[in-house]
């Protein structure tokens, strides 16, 4: 999704801490709307863009509770809502948020949430962001006169380190009809969660709590969509480069492993950046968002399990050489194409058996 | 007149024909800074200091009475004094020659190599221009009193033109000593031989200037687009043509060869935000008034892996342009 002109309008803080830690030091609940000067909402905005924007690791999720009551519909109704319930409803999520956090490396930190408008799609939206912000340690540079000095500084928050940042970002797609206090669906909204854990790790429950505990919701039901889309894309892509048969394959080969990596998610520039030569990775971008695809997604192998499972070389003879990709990169070599008619190869092994 | 009447007329005339060589140098080169825009520009388009060379006495007497018998010398022979405009390319002869021809003074083209190439289409020899002016009518420059009509030759040639012509001065045109017949013709030949090629290569040159006038130019021609559209979108004016717009050109000539000013006007138009971003940010930042990132917002949206790395300032505002355009900077800075 497209989003530029990011825009903070209202904007409140307030401490989330690990559950356990709930009763003996309560996190501070704040009563009051945060002022941000110009240059501290054009560096939310730029936050924002940087986190769920084109070329973001962000991804769709799919609202699963949208029932009155539910965090999808107390975040909601903070487009609408005048200061008292904004912040009423702030409160209550930013204690949720403490109350889920159980499990793994979680540290305190804040809950900023922001209410603001954006064009996403080059449509004027609304959009309400609960950022999860952990601290981080920094030194603070001052100059008077001929001396600087540096400060340390234990609390710093949205520095540039994505690390540091969880994201739900509720875009309104569809403006509500007549009364504001009806209650919103989650048709009327894209969601969009970024967790950095969600890149890296497998670890299910330590990217989940968030978006699941938290937020209830589901990674995106078009994952498994996505993610055959943008194999397709990238396999015609790797077929279309100016390669050496040998290259051609080796990279086919890459693109396999990728997709078998221990990911939650893919991102089309990551994936560039991780796997093809890097002449060619703007064009691969470029593929990309002429396909369409310019966000990251959630992997689901459901549609593309099978092609996963083996790499398979096809002859213009309708010879077809079949091997798990692992064992293909290291026991398949070709050694060159000849005008004849004729590819010569080298497989590791002898012939076992011919069943 | 007898031998040393001429003599005695040719050497009271000296003062003048140095005065008149000079002022037609001061002339032609005034004209060109005028055009070029600075005396260093002159300086680099003229490839050796021009030098007016008043002819020796003796040069002059034996010319006159000896090689090419004139009746009256003082007036026919016409390279008394001469100047030299060496330049680096066959367009550039075009250039000085039109300000030779519009100067104050009566000129006449005595030889116009194009022409003689066509002429003499299977012939290849010494090429240059070759002018001779003459005062309208009596004038005075530094003190020295010049007569009305009196000649100077200019000569306009290519440096290679030059080379071949200090060769073949050394070797046929005037030689010093005659060789046997047949030594002679192989030294004709490798002369031709020597003048074609640089005939082909001054062209060769040609064509490398037009490929880098073409590139500069569309590179103009992009810069010019982005402030209309720059203007179009806002309602108000660019800084057009700034070092900065230059200099980021200049980082992405690669990229720049792909841009059309029409792919301008398509990126500009998919950019809803655009107006608004513009609008807001111009009140407080040089870098959004200047109507280069209109050319860069494209650059950016087609090559958002690549622009950071040849990016020639500070990343800070680059890194802004990225959140602008709504593309995440993750990974890219």
């Amino acid at each position: 999704m497209n989003i530029t002109n990011v825009y903070p309008l209202r904007v409140i803080v307030h401490e989330v801490v690990r559950a356990s830690q709930i009763a003996e030091r309560p996190p501070l609940l704040s009563d009051d709307l945060v002022v941000l000067d110009e240059e501290g909402k054009a560096l939310v905005g730029r936050r924002l863009i940087d986190t769920v924007a084109s070329g973001s690791h962000c991804v769709d999720v799919t609202v699963d509770d949208g029932s009155s009551g539910s965090p999808f519909d107390r975040a909601t109704a903070m487009l609408d809502a005048d200061d008292d319930v904004f912040v009423a409803n702030s409160k209550f999520l930013a204690m949720l948020l403490s109350t889920v956090q159980t499990a793994g490396a979680i540290k305190s930190g804040s809950a900023i949430f922001i209410e603001g408008t954006c064009l996403a799609n080059g449509r004027d939206s609304r959009f309400l962001a609960i950022i999860k912000a952990d601290s981080d340690q920094a030194l603070l540079k001052r100059v008077s006169g001929e001396i600087i000095t540096l400060t340390y500084v234990n609390d710093m928050v949205l520095g540039d380190s994505q690390r540091l940042i969880k994201i739900a970002f509720f875009i309104e797609e569809s403006a509500p009809d007549g009364a504001s206090t009806r209650e919103r669906a989650p048709e009327d909204f894209s969601v969009k969660v970024f967790d950095h854990l969600m890149q890296t790790s497998g670890n299910g429950d330590a990217a989940a709590y968030f978006y699941s505990s938290f937020l209830k919701c589901t990674l995106s039901n078009n994952a498994a969509r996505q993610t055959k889309q943008f194999f397709e894309v990238v396999h015609s892509f790797i077929d279309e480069m100016p390669l050496s048969p040998a290259d051609r394959v080796g990279y086919q080969g890459d693109l396999i492993s990728y997709f078998r990596q221990n990911r939650e998610t893919i991102e089309p520039r990551t994936f560039a950046r991780d796997v093809l030569p890097q002449a060619h990775q703007g064009a691969f971008t470029r593929k990309c968002r002429d396909e369409g695809i310019t966000d990251a997604f959630s992997k689901d192998l459901d549609l593309v399990k099978s092609r996963l499972r083996r790499q398979s070389l096809k002859f213009s003879s309708n010879v077809t050489l079949y091997a798990p990709p692992e064992v293909f990169r290291d026991a398949v070599i070709i050694t060159g194409t000849s005008d004849d008619g004729w590819t010569e190869l080298k497989i590791r092994g002898s012939i076992e058996s011919m069943p | 007149m007898n031998e040393a009447e001429i003599q005695s007329a040719y050497e009271a005339r000296l003062p003048a024909l140095d005065a008149l060589g000079r002022w037609v140098t001061h002339i032609i080169i005034d004209a060109l800074e005028g055009q070029l825009g600075s005396q260093s520009a002159v300086m680099k388009f003229l490839q050796i200091p021009p030098k007016p060379r008043v002819k020796e006495t003796d040069s002059f007497l034996e010319k006159a009475l000896v090689r090419k018998r004139k009746s009256n010398p003082l007036a026919e022979i016409t390279d008394q004094v001469g100047v030299r405009f060496v330049v680096l390319l066959l367009e550039d002869i075009d250039r000085v020659g039109k300000i030779v021809g519009a100067g104050p003074w009566h000129a006449q083209k005595d030889r116009d190599f194009q022409q003689e190439r066509l002429d003499k289409a299977d012939y290849f020899a010494y090429q240059s221009d070759h002018f001779v002016i003459r005062t309208r009518s009596e004038l005075t420059f530094e003190g020295i009193v010049i007569p009305s009509a009196l000649p100077c030759e200019i000569q306009i040639r290519t440096i290679l033109q030059h080379a071949y012509a200090e060769m073949a001065h050394s070797s046929s045109y005037k030689p010093p000593v005659r060789l046997p017949e047949e030594d002679q013709k192989h030294i004709n030949r490798s002369l031709a031989k020597g003048s074609a090629l640089i005939e082909t290569t001054d062209d060769v040159f040609g064509e490398i200037k037009k490929r880098l006038r073409d590139f500069n130019d569309s590179i103009t021609a992009l810069l010019v687009r982005s402030s209309e559209i720059y203007r179009a979108i806002t309602g108000e004016p660019a800084n057009p043509n700034t070092a900065l717009g230059e200099l980021i050109a200049d980082a992405y000539r690669g990229m720049l060869k792909d841009v059309t000013p029409d792919k301008l006007n398509s990126w500009a138009e998919a950019q809803p935000g655009l107006k608004d971003s513009l609008l807001r940010k111009r009140a407080t930042s040089v870098f959004y008034r200047d109507s280069v990132v209109i050319l860069l917002g494209l650059l950016v949206t087609e090559n958002e892996a690549d622009v950071p790395k040849y990016w020639p300032v500070d990343s800070y505002y680059l890194e802004d342009l990225y959140s602008t355009l709504g593309i995440s900077t993750n990974g890219l800075f």
